[in-house]
């Protein structure tokens, strides 16, 4: 895909976070744009490297901080989001030419918490979700209109499709003798391609 | 245990299967209330304070014939139960 349509996606990959990102998947796929993961590109490569080149590849990109936090007890804080945040932020103020076009969102969980732990990014665009998909889907949805300047579908249509998909899609799998489990497993590049091709075959504006 | 992968084949046959809308209903979160709204329909026809509220109207929708299943979201979009 084109660099105007890429859309360079930064969060976790771990099950706890998949409530999350398997709608805000579906909210760029809503837009007719790609979204670019880390964890759907081939392994054989170093990660940052890997990571690099999928930013230099994408005018948008969102970038999850909300897990860069500690969540338990003994759980340390994830700094990747951060640290690939700062590469993107990075490539956009030295990077040559369209990569001076580059637009991001940050999302974080509760309203102004970067201000106690990461405030130099004040002034960006940034957004919070509570944990919450539908939420996650409205923020995700109006900052894409506000960027791309045209007529875009409401974040309430969105949210309902989203629904939709989830239950027609499942019924369908399980049609291909697919368990509860494997559906919950589905690699992001299976989900990516379904959301795509149910999302064409229904999307109204 | 590996993950269990799909063909494009397979994804192109269950999104095309997916294609027209059923006679159902969904019941889906909205705003902190729940909406009542038709598969395939751009709007809702009803949103209640609460999911019992919205279940029961879908339920006698059910039981009355002019729906065939009632299909309930949790607050993350999958589905928790189904009327029939």
């Amino acid at each position: 895909m084109p660099f105007e349509s890429n859309v360079f996606i930064n969060c976790p990959f771990d099950k706890f976070y998949v409530p999350l990102l398997q709608p805000l998947l579906f909210t760029v796929l809503y837009f007719d744009l790609a979204p670019l993961i880390a964890e759907t590109t081939s392994s054989g490569q170093v990660r940052v490297d890997k990571i690099k080149k999928l930013i230099h590849r994408s005018k948008y990109s969102i970038h999850d901080i909300s897990r860069s936090e500690v969540l338990q007890g003994k759980d340390l804080p994830r700094f990747n989001m951060p640290f690939e945040m700062g590469l993107d932020l990075g490539c956009q103020t030295y990077g040559k030419g369209k990569l001076g076009l580059k637009k991001c969102l940050i999302l974080e969980k509760t309203k102004y918490h970067y201000l106690k732990v990461i405030s130099d990014i004040a002034g960006q665009d940034i957004e919070n979700h509570d944990d919450n998909p539908e939420e996650l889907i409205r923020k995700v949805r109006n900052w894409f209109a506000a960027v791309l300047h045209a007529h875009q579908p409401s974040p309430t249509l969105i949210w309902d499709a989203y629904n939709e998909f989830l239950d027609q899609t499942s019924i369908r799998l399980k049609k291909e003798v697919f368990s509860r489990k494997d559906i919950e497993s589905l690699p992001f590049s299976n989900f990516i391609l379904l959301a795509k091709q149910w999302i064409a075959l229904h999307k109204t504006s | 245990m590996a993950e269990k992968i799909l063909t494009k084949g397979m994804i192109l046959r269950i999104a095309e299967s997916a294609r027209n809308p059923q006679n159902r209903l969904h019941i889906i979160s909205r705003n902190g209330k729940w909406a009542v709204k038709k598969e395939g329909a751009k709007r809702a026809f009803g949103i209640y304070a609460t999911k019992d509220k919205a279940i029961e109207i879908a339920t006698a929708r059910v039981r009355a014939g002019k729906t065939e299943e009632a299909v309930v979201h949790d607050l993350y979009g999958h589905v928790s139960q189904k009327i029939v």
